[in-house]
């Protein structure tokens, strides 16, 4: 009885042990979502209407690996918001795939911006690459607030 | 050794240039392109002329993958054209951004 209630401690700690080990490993797949994933993994859709825009793993110059300093909870609320709710500029090259997606506040200053390929990244694969980059393009609003319902333009103010 | 850029210089510069000038406003035009780094950190060399801010020169960091044959020119453009708006926009505010790129 002894041995077998040693035994069945045991199991109990090994099961523990494995469940404390599948938990960790869940935390660490949330923490990285591209963790041995190669760089068409997608981590995210975005809806604009009836369309899902990707947010893959990329690569170092695009993608969410490009982002990856700037993730967080809050950072992709603002993306979504952009994407779904933002003024767009499409055919940034001419060649019907890069697009420009801009979040602007009431008073049309742009919040918020999001580059976009939905062209192929190699040959007619990977297609679209999807989102390239994504930043804040004003650091005093804290929060979001309801954008704009006016026509406001994007505007590179170099 | 340094990487290669995938298609000439020049026609990298006249399609960013085009690219550039379809955002209402922008005023940066590419004056020239090339490679710099090595082939294990390799980097898009550009300058730039940025109306009322003048030149600047500006590396942008590459990950290998993105210069090897297979990709799309077309994805490389729109790559390094995201990446020099971002670098403009964010220069003042992000350190590895604003290392990218100083003023001639």
């Amino acid at each position: 009885m002894v041995g077998w209630r040693t035994g069945t401690v045991a199991v109990v700690v090994a099961v523990a042990s494995v469940a404390v080990g599948v938990p960790d490993a869940v935390a660490r797949q949330a923490a990285d979502p591209c963790g041995g994933q190669g760089y068409a993994h997608v981590v995210r859709l975005y809806r604009r209407g009836g369309a899902r825009l990707p947010l893959r793993c990329g690569t170092s110059t695009w993608g969410y690996r490009h982002i990856t300093h700037r993730w967080s909870a809050d950072f992709d609320r603002r993306i979504a918001l952009t994407i779904s709710r933002g003024v767009v500029v499409q055919d940034v090259q001419g060649d019907g795939g890069t697009a420009i997606y801009a979040l602007f506040d009431r008073r049309c200053k742009e919040l918020f911006r999001v580059i976009y390929n939905g062209g192929a990244y190699r040959g007619h694969d990977v297609r679209p690459q999807g989102i390239i980059t994504a930043y804040r393009r004003d650091i005093a609003h804290a929060r979001l607030a309801a954008p704009s319902r006016r026509p406001c333009a994007v505007i590179q103010d170099i | 050794m340094a990487a290669e850029l995938p298609l000439p210089a020049d026609e990298l510069a006249r399609r960013l240039n085009e690219a550039l000038g379809r955002v209402g406003g922008v005023r940066m035009r590419v004056v020239s392109a090339g490679m710099g780094g090595t082939s294990d950190e390799p980097a898009v060399r550009f300058r730039v002329s940025v109306a009322e801010a003048g030149m600047w020169d500006v590396a942008v960091p590459m990950d290998p993958l993105d210069l090897e044959p297979g990709v799309n020119t077309s994805a490389l453009v729109a790559v390094l054209h995201a990446n020099l708006l971002e670098w403009w926009d964010l220069k003042d505010r992000e350190a590895r951004i604003a290392r990218w790129g100083r003023a001639v």
